[in-house]
């Protein structure tokens, strides 16, 4: 047999070098699990109908396509023009403001044809569109002070508060003539180059900047997002 | 005294002896489960990298193009709102109409270049073509009350609105609207005469007809007046009243080759204005009898729309005649 000392601690030996190395697989393999772990842990965050995800995604892309579209079909037919022009040029606020309001726009479609009653078709198709989907709606109206356009004023139209996180928006410009009549009760005869120049009483909020029989380039912001 | 020396290693307490190979066994099969575990847990993290990266991929391309078909509606409507008001100031010549709209596209550049630069756009309008014609705006207590000629050798038309008084229209009904109603013929010079009727049809609804060679007409569409002075009868937007009403305009004469003439038939069958805006076949003015209601106006104008960001590039020549009918 020769050493039998020897075989055993050989043994022994080729024992303990099996144990080390299932011992080092067994840290790597836990040293991945707890770096894995950690990774899907940081990526893993409560999913709540406002927070960034692939759906959410989704939903803000049609949510803007809605909205482009609103205003494309709005300005086509005219209803998006009538509802800028629904101004009452000596109280200087749109038409059938709630009194409450300081000034200008129409805080919350009241009832389901809230924002109708004064803003006609485009009302109507933003009610129908957002305000009846629990989508709430900013319209904005921006446009420049002079003809050197160093700075921009905005008219609010319509103010449901402020944007979420996930709002998005949509613009549109509209280009009013001089011969432009308002649309708001009772001003139907005024035209914005009157108010202009003081032929009709009162003031419209846009300056006029625009060149020969055009009086103003206005555009149109429309904000949404779900309330 | 009991013996407390520490004495050599073991073997068999240490490593479990015979057991040796089972209790390996049993540490590979945990090391085997531990490996399984952690390629699902990555498997599932690299699909969602995967999903991830699609979404962010494919994210904004909508956006992009609205962008640009929002610079190109605001330089089309805003061109087209440009002519319109030019031709309803109503310019002594046709030059002096040119150099309006040119004023007037140089400024739309100025608005829009201003208006995208705060988006981080470059956007220019430049103004490349205008077609001449005449835009002749009419009572109908001017035009002849039997046939009178609104335009003659024309082969575009845009913006023919009827304004009618609704109670001004005779009543008839479709035989009868042939000889007694309102009607404007369209003769084209190749392909036959169109009519459209304006009359009265039942409880006092403003109604339109549309007929062929002088056959009677079809009922097209029909508005109650709802105490309205006027009811516009858009011949070319083919609008009734506000509402769309299509089919009113001759789909020949939408883009024809030849001229056609446009006449008003029995106008003292209805009261009200006409208003068009005609191109004749040649020359910049149209024939017409009501030669004292005749202006110089611009039909046509072709712009070039440049709009370029750090993701974008477009570019479009557009013809820009508002009023139209579609094709």
């Amino acid at each position: 047999m020769g050493f039998p000392r020897l075989q055993a601690r050989e043994d022994v030996k080729n024992a303990i070098d099996d144990r080390a190395q299932a011992h080092t697989l067994e840290a790597f393999a836990a040293a991945i699990l707890l770096v894995a772990a950690l990774t899907f842990a940081l990526q893993a965050t409560a999913v709540t109908p406002l927070s960034a995800s692939t759906s959410n995604q989704h939903i803000e892309n049609q949510q803007r396509a809605v909205a482009t579209d609103l205003l494309t079909t709005s300005a086509e037919n005219g209803d998006l023009e009538a509802a800028i022009l629904h101004w009452d040029p000596e109280n200087e606020t749109f038409a059938s403001s709630p009194p409450e309001v300081d000034g200008e726009g129409y805080p919350r479609a009241a009832g389901p044809n809230g924002f109708v009653a004064p803003l006609g078709g485009f009302g109507e198709a933003l009610n129908r569109t957002f305000v009846d989907r629990q989508i709430a709606v900013n319209v904005d109206i921006r446009h420049y002070n002079t003809t050197d356009r160093t700075e921009r004023n905005t008219t609010s139209l319509i103010d449901m508060g402020s944007p979420s996180n996930n709002a998005v928006s949509a613009t549109r410009t509209i280009v009013l003539a001089d011969d432009t009549n308002l649309t708001a009760p009772g001003y139907e005869e005024s035209t914005l180059r009157g108010l202009a120049d003081g032929t009709d009483t009162g003031a419209f909020y846009a300056t006029e900047i625009g060149a020969g029989p055009l009086f103003a380039y206005v555009e149109v912001r429309i904000v949404v997002w779900r309330m | 005294m009991a013996d407390v020396s520490i004495g050599p290693p073991d073997g068999d307490r240490l490593f479990g002896g015979k057991d040796t190979s089972s209790a390996d066994r049993a540490q590979l099969l945990l090391v085997s489960g531990l490996v399984m575990a952690v390629s699902l847990v990555t498997l599932v993290v690299l699909l969602n990298a995967t999903i991830y990266s699609e979404n962010v991929a494919t994210r904004g391309i909508e956006s992009a193009d609205g962008e640009a078909l929002e610079v190109r509606a605001t330089a089309v409507d805003g061109t087209g709102e440009l002519l319109d008001a030019t031709n309803r100031a109503g310019p002594d010549t046709h030059a002096d109409a040119a150099e309006t709209v040119r004023n007037g596209v140089n400024d739309l550049d100025r608005e829009a270049s201003r208006s995208y630069a705060e988006r981080g756009g470059v956007a220019r309008i430049e103004l490349l073509e205008i077609r001449n014609g005449s835009r002749i705006a009419t009572d109908m207590a001017a035009a002849d009350q039997n046939a009178s000629i609104l335009a003659a050798d024309v082969d575009r038309t845009r913006g023919f609105v009827l304004d009618v008084d609704p109670g001004s229209l005779v009543e008839t009904n479709a035989s009868g609207a042939v000889d007694n109603a309102f009607h404007v013929d369209l003769n084209d010079s190749t392909g036959g005469t169109h009519q459209v009727y304006v009359y009265n049809g039942t409880d006092g609804n403003v109604t339109v007809g549309v007929g062929d060679d002088g056959a009677d007409p079809t009922v097209w569409c029909e508005t109650p007046p709802d105490g309205r002075d006027r009811v516009a009868v858009d011949l070319t937007g083919e609008r009734l009243g506000g509402r769309p009403c299509p089919g009113i305009w001759p789909t020949t004469l939408v883009a024809p080759d030849d001229t056609y003439d446009i006449t008003l038939m029995n106008a003292n069958a209805a009261a009200g204005e006409v208003t068009v805006i005609a191109r004749p076949v040649s020359g910049d003015t149209v024939t017409t009898n009501l030669t004292a209601r005749r202006q110089p106006a611009v039909y046509e104008a072709t712009i070039d729309l440049r709009y370029r960001t750090a993701e974008l590039r477009f570019e479009t020549a557009v013809r820009v005649a508002p009023g139209e009918p579609n094709a």
